[in-house]
């Protein structure tokens, strides 16, 4: 009987329990992170006869959870939170980059119109007055704008900071209850157990919602905790904590350990992992594409400013500070804390660094390492951020040493550069708050050209004049301007026409007589009707003279009854040139000259290489006609042409240049009564035959006033001399004349600056002599040409490649932020849908159900008064047996 | 599948929410009537609004571009206009006075007029736009183009030519060079003028021709005037004249004593040296086909004052030959000019027309990009916020669903 007494209690019992557990989850059904339990209700076993029962008994609480549902929650979590703090960020910057009233962009568009309106009024000083205005607000938009960038960066680094402090507090919560599930584990208080394990679980969620972490649970309950690429957090009751550094980047340091190592880029997901990865992939790369557009406006306008003239006549300055300020090329550096992590403590003089920014779109907006690996000494490395690609290993140098790739340039300035030494370049990254108008007075502005070319009155030729431009502000030629309203170029320059096709450069300074430009780059070709570079105009391009000691020999007057051409005494040699500093594919060119080569048939062999221009002309002067009066007419030949009857050298003269053959030739005299100047502009030799009396003679003299007399002798002998011609060879640039060959060139011949610091280009039909002169634009407030170039610069496609203006070049920083952006936004809201279905499987799984639980009330009510019947039942049984009994 | 009672409100709530966010963006983007508000919304879009910006607003420039030219050739057109007159009333007083009925006091009552009128002349010529520009100096701004010394009218401008960018790469010449159209005219006769002085105490004079077959046999040559080492001529300052190409002694004049103001003839040319010229001075006098219309007017002016046709037939018919063929030049420069700018203007109407018609369709094309569609966006709101009562509606009744409620 005793038995049935004890199987309704144990029912009572079970049922009692199992209520008081609906009781606590329809309690706790709201409570968040709470997990259902249920009663594991067991028959129990036992009783005085196998086979007969002996009632029931609780055997667990269990808690009803899945371990995979509550990781992939943590997981789905910190990928959602990830998102959720970048999209934010982004919709921050993008609504900063984004406005079309006062944008960047309209700023720009203000400051070109400002520039193309000053064009139609040059000498309005309001108009310059606009531009300034225009430019300052350009300068302070896009101060504004990177300002902004910069204080969001800021608070990167603050938000960072507040992560860091809860991740910290949530690591020791979590360290505090592994210790307490450890210390219950063998014990059979199980709901305690499973509160606790709730309760750390809200924890690592809260984790996962700032840092993706993964979990690891030991035997005895305690879970250890990794971030990153598996660096420890919590480890049983070990805590690391973190830090942000100075440079805002995250370091993990054991407690207890000074070591720390810096996990920043290690780190992913959670609201840490997605500010970083906003400030990495979004945050830098805008603001150096900013950084870069402003560097690409200030150096272009700058550049072409500078090649204009202002009111006063004066060469402009920057009208934009320079990128390249000294107070700005040591800022774009940060010295990187080692990977040991012992940062720059024991290096007492650290190396300095400058940047120079040359050509903001040659390679991409990005930052770079430059790491001193100590493989070898002094040997670095220097890794481009955008790609991971190394553009550049140096080795071993002494300060100041520089090196230059993708158009900027790192100068290593001074102090010691050890081993494992790493600097962050950022060429670009502060520009855009950097830029300024540092020009404020209107009639500054450098809106006219210097150059004016005029034509001469009786010209007779149809040129039309194309394009002047300034290449060059600094070249000597212009360094007489704007001291005085009379400055001018030095030497004002005239092109002369020679023939319909070739030209001379002549050094105009006394106009009534002009002299061949020093150094002179020779005849030039004229092609009428195409575009014609009028000056040597390509920068970097150089002049050699032929300057050798051959030059001034002359030899001995023969005497020869024919008129064959003698020979010029110039001596045989190699003629090289080197190619190997130019941009040709070439390394080193020869040319074999056998003796006696007339310079025309040099001239011929240069020009045939590459990269080389080459003209040659051959002069010499006669003089002294003596005893001419004494009847024997004279003969004079000039390369086989002969000439006789002539009293005077006006008469030879004239009867030179009337000469036909020789003309064709391009043989032409010029007397002015005293001396005859013989000219070949081609180079040929110019061999002469002198015929006459014994006592009648001639002086011939050379280009470098070596002479020698030429007399009669008898008659049918001729007295004969030859003299060579002189080359000016134009070289482009990098190409250089070896020193080899030592005769009409001179040993390391000297290589003058070709280019004359300007462009001139015309076309049409010129005729033989048209002249024009090239001098100062003087009082040239009128002119608007520099202001027309600025404003191009605008509409130019001159950034990168492909070619793009800076309108495109900021749409396309604006689209990159916005794909960044919808893109973001809509994987947010995704990672919020499955973070929102593994939460829903968590709760479907876990979660309380109110009408489940009120079922189950009221299945254990009735189970309890069950139980109570079965007493009731056994106390009736025990009653009948006692009745029977008495 | 089993269901908490906890996830039911939440999702309930989350899914209001949403709605209640969707409902509030449309109505967002009603107010301001933008589809587009930040990048993010259409980030292709947004880069091309940017450069359609960048376009409308580089049209907008050249129009206005257009315009400025349009008023500076308007103002340049009427002031041709009025020049091409005064010529036509000179071409008729050097008719009427070359016609051989004319009293010598008829003569002089013309000449008074031709004075009056040459007076107009360099006024037009000097004429300036509203910002005090000259119109027919080039890139001089700052001085009168055309000025009068000793009765030489100097033309001090120069040839440039202003430029206003129409289009990309196209720009339109906003001026006509004085120069051309004034100075350098195309004559049947040899003229002279001083193409160089490089000296500071002497200046050269009263230019003349004095034998035009001997000019026209020396045409295209420069004399070249220098003053010597005073020690090639005993110590007295001296000069020598040369021509221009050899710097050959023109007709013996070498080492000769400046004797002042009395006049050197060489190659048909007259003129004076006034001052006290040093050595090293120099002067350059070119030999032109070329006239300028003031030198043509005021030739006449003191031709028909000076030259009667009694005594000097010969010459006074030269004279009038000579102004009507510079008048001719003159008109015929005066109409080309008038031409050219002619064909700027309808250069200028075609442009203007076409950044027009762009801007139109830009304007069009930045709307469809950036701008809402009303309708739909109406409908929408429409939907959405039926769809949020009927979530508000549903989430009420399966609230009150509850076992509990049943015990």
């Amino acid at each position: 009987m005793a038995s049935l007494f004890d199987i309704g209690v144990s029912g009572l019992r079970a049922q009692q329990s199992a209520l008081n557990i609906v009781g606590q989850n329809i309690t706790n059904a709201n409570t968040p992170g709470y997990t259902r339990q249920r009663v594991d209700i067991q028959t129990q076993i036992g009783g005085l006869s196998a086979g007969l029962g002996s009632g029931v008994t609780v055997g667990s609480v269990t808690r009803i959870a899945d371990a995979f549902v509550d990781e992939q929650i943590r997981s789905d979590k910190a990928r959602h939170a990830e998102l959720a703090s970048f999209t934010q960020n982004v919709q921050q910057l993008e609504a900063s980059l984004f406005d079309s009233q006062f944008g960047i962009d309209s700023a720009m568009r203000d400051f070109f119109d400002a520039v193309q309106n000053s064009s139609n009024e040059p000498t309005d000083l309001a108009m310059r007055e606009f531009v300034i205005s225009a430019g300052e607000a350009l300068a302070t938009r896009f101060r504004g704008v990177t300002d902004r960038s910069w204080l969001q960066a800021q608070d990167i680094v603050g938000s960072l900071e507040s992560s860091v402090v809860r991740v910290n507090e949530l690591a020791q919560l979590v360290v505090q209850i592994n210790e307490r599930i450890a210390g219950l584990q063998d014990q059979s208080s199980t709901g305690a157990l499973n509160l606790m394990i709730d309760q750390r679980e809200g924890l690592l969620k809260e984790l996962s919602g700032l840092v993706n972490i993964n979990t690891v649970e030991q035997d005895d309950g305690q879970v250890n905790v990794f971030v990153g690429k598996g660096q420890p957090l919590v480890l049983g009751a070990d805590v690391a904590l973190m830090e942000v550094t100075g440079d805002g980047d995250i370091a993990l340091r054991p407690v207890g350990t000074d070591s720390f190592q810096i996990v920043t880029s290690a780190l992913s997901g959670g609201e840490i992992g997605g500010v970083i990865r906003y400030r990495e992939e979004v945050l830098w790369p805008t603001q150096n594409e900013l950084g870069r557009l402003a560097a690409g406006i200030a150096l272009a306008v700058n550049e072409q400013h500078q090649l204009g003239i202002d009111t006063q006549g004066e060469f402009g300055g920057d009208l934009f500070r320079d990128v390249n300020d000294p107070d700005l090329i040591g800022q774009r550096v940060d010295y990187l804390a080692g990977a040991s992590g012992s940062g720059a403590s024991n290096n007492v003089d650290i190396g300095r660094v400058n940047v120079y920014i040359d050509d903001p779109f040659k390679g991409a907006a990005t930052d770079y390492e430059v790491y001193f690996d100590g493989a070898a000494e002094g040997s670095f490395t220097v890794k481009r951020r955008s790609d991971g690609e190394t553009v550049f290993r140096g080795t071993s140098f002494v300060p100041p040493h520089e090196i230059s790739f993708d158009g900027i340039t790192v100068e290593f300035a001074s102090g010691t550069f050890a081993p494992g030494d790493t600097f962050l370049v950022r060429p670009y990254a502060d520009f855009g708050t950097r830029l300024e108008m540092v020009l404020s007075d209107p009639s500054s502005l450098a809106l006219g050209s210097p150059i004016q070319i005029n034509e001469a009155p009786n010209n007779s030729g149809g040129t039309q004049l194309i394009s002047t431009g300034t290449t060059d502000a600094t070249h000597p030629i212009f360094a007489n301007l704007g001291q005085d309203s009379e400055g001018n170029f030095s030497p004002p320059i005239l092109i002369r026409f020679v023939t319909d096709d070739e030209f001379v450069l002549l050094d105009n300074t006394d106009p009534s007589q002009p002299v061949p430009l020093e150094p002179d780059p020779g005849l030039q070709r004229y092609l009428a009707n195409a575009e014609n570079q009028m000056l040597p105009a390509t920068p970097g391009s150089s002049i050699v003279q032929t300057s050798g000691p051959a030059l001034s020999l002359l030899g001995t007057p023969t005497l020869v009854t024919d008129f064959m051409a003698g020979t010029n005494g110039y001596p045989s040699g190699l003629l090289s040139l080197d190619y190997s500093q130019s941009d040709y594919d070439e390394d080193l060119r020869s040319i074999a000259l056998p003796a006696n080569t007339t310079a025309q048939e040099i001239a011929q062999q240069l020009s045939n290489l590459p990269g080389v221009v080459a003209s040659a002309k051959t002069s010499l002067s006669i003089t002294d006609l003596v005893n001419f009066d004494s009847g024997t007419a004279v003969e004079l030949a000039i390369n086989g042409e002969l000439i006789s009857g002539f009293a005077t050298l006006n008469d030879l003269a004239d009867a030179i240049s009337t000469n036909a053959s020789l003309s064709e030739q391009g043989i032409t005299a010029k007397s002015d009564g005293t001396t005859l100047s013989l000219e070949s502009r081609y180079g040929d030799d110019l061999t002469l035959h002198f015929q006459g009396d014994p006592n009648e003679s001639i002086t011939v003299a050379n280009n470098k006033g070596v002479s020698t007399m030429l007399n009669g002798n008898v008659s049918g002998v001729y007295r004969s001399i030859t003299v060579g011609g002189e080359l000016s060879v134009i070289l482009d640039p990098g190409i250089s004349l070896g020193a080899q060959y030592v005769g009409i060139f001179a040993a390391n011949p000297e290589h003058e600056r070709a280019d004359l610091g300007m462009s001139i280009v015309m076309s049409g039909a010129a005729r033989a002599g048209d002249e024009f002169r090239i001098g100062f634009n003087k009082d040239g407030t009128g002119d608007n040409r520099n202001a027309l170039a600025m404003a191009a610069i605008s509409d130019q496609s001159l950034i990168g490649i492909p070619a793009r203006p800076f309108a495109e070049m900021f749409g396309s920083v604006i689209q990159q932020v916005g794909v960044q952006s919808s893109q973001s936004s809509i994987n947010r809201d995704a990672a919020g849908v499955l973070l929102d279905q593994s939460e829903a499987f968590r709760e479907s799984v876990s979660g309380v159900n109110l009408d489940e639980e009120a079922a189950n009330l009221i299945e254990h009510e009735q189970a309890y008064n069950a139980s109570a019947q079965v007493i009731a039942v056994a106390r009736d049984i025990f009653d009948i047996l006692l009745n029977s009994v008495s | 599948m089993r269901i908490s009672s906890a996830q039911i409100h939440r999702q309930a709530t989350e899914q209001l929410q949403q709605l209640g966010a969707q409902a509030a963006q449309t109505q967002q983007q009603i107010a301001s009537g933008k589809r587009l508000v930040a990048p993010g919304d259409d980030p292709v879009g947004a880069a091309r609004l940017i450069s359609i910006n960048q376009e409308l607003s580089e049209r907008a420039q050249y129009l206005v571009n257009t315009d400025n030219a349009d008023v500076q050739l308007g103002l340049t057109d009427t002031v041709l206009n009025e020049v091409v007159e005064v010529v036509q009333r000179v071409q008729e007083l050097t008719l009427q006075a070359g016609s051989g009925v004319q009293s010598q006091d008829d003569r002089a009552l013309i000449a008074v007029e031709l004075e009056a009128r040459l007076e107009e002349l360099i006024g037009l010529a000097n004429s300036a736009n509203a910002s005090g520009q000259y119109l027919f100096s080039g890139f001089d701004g700052e001085t009168p183009p055309f000025e009068q010394r000793d009765g030489v009218i100097e033309f001090t401008g120069d040839n440039g030519r202003r430029l206003s960018q129409i289009d990309r790469g196209q720009f339109v010449a906003t001026n006509v060079s004085g120069q051309d159209v004034f100075v350098d005219l195309p004559s049947q006769f040899t003229n002279v003028l001083v193409q160089d002085e490089s000296a500071d105490s002497s200046a050269l004079r009263e230019l003349t021709i004095v034998d035009q077959d001997a000019l026209d046999g020396f045409f295209p040559e420069k004399l070249v005037i220098q003053f010597n080492d005073p020690a090639e001529a005993g110590g007295q300052t001296n000069y020598t004249v040369r021509r221009g190409s050899d710097l050959r002694v023109v007709e013996g004049l070498e080492n000769v004593v400046f004797s002042g103001p009395s006049p050197i003839v060489a190659s048909g040319i007259s003129f004076r040296i006034d001052g006290s010229p040093q050595s090293g001075d120099s002067f350059t006098i070119a030999s032109t086909k070329q006239q300028s219309l003031f030198d043509t007017v005021a030739e006449v002016t003191t031709g028909l004052k000076e030259i009667d046709p009694a005594n000097n037939p010969e010459e006074f018919e030269l004279l009038i030959e000579r102004t009507i063929d510079g008048l001719n030049a003159a008109s015929e420069s005066l109409l080309g000019a008038r031409a050219d700018v002619g064909s700027r203007f309808n250069t200028l109407a075609a442009v203007s027309d076409l950044h027009e018609d762009i801007r139109l369709q830009l304007q069009e094309v930045r709307s469809g990009i950036e701008d809402l569609d009303f309708a739909e966006a109406v409908s929408n709101l429409a939907f959405e916020s039926f769809l949020l009562e009927a979530a508000q509606q549903s989430f009420v009744r399966i609230n009150q669903l509850s076992l509990f409620n049943r015990l």
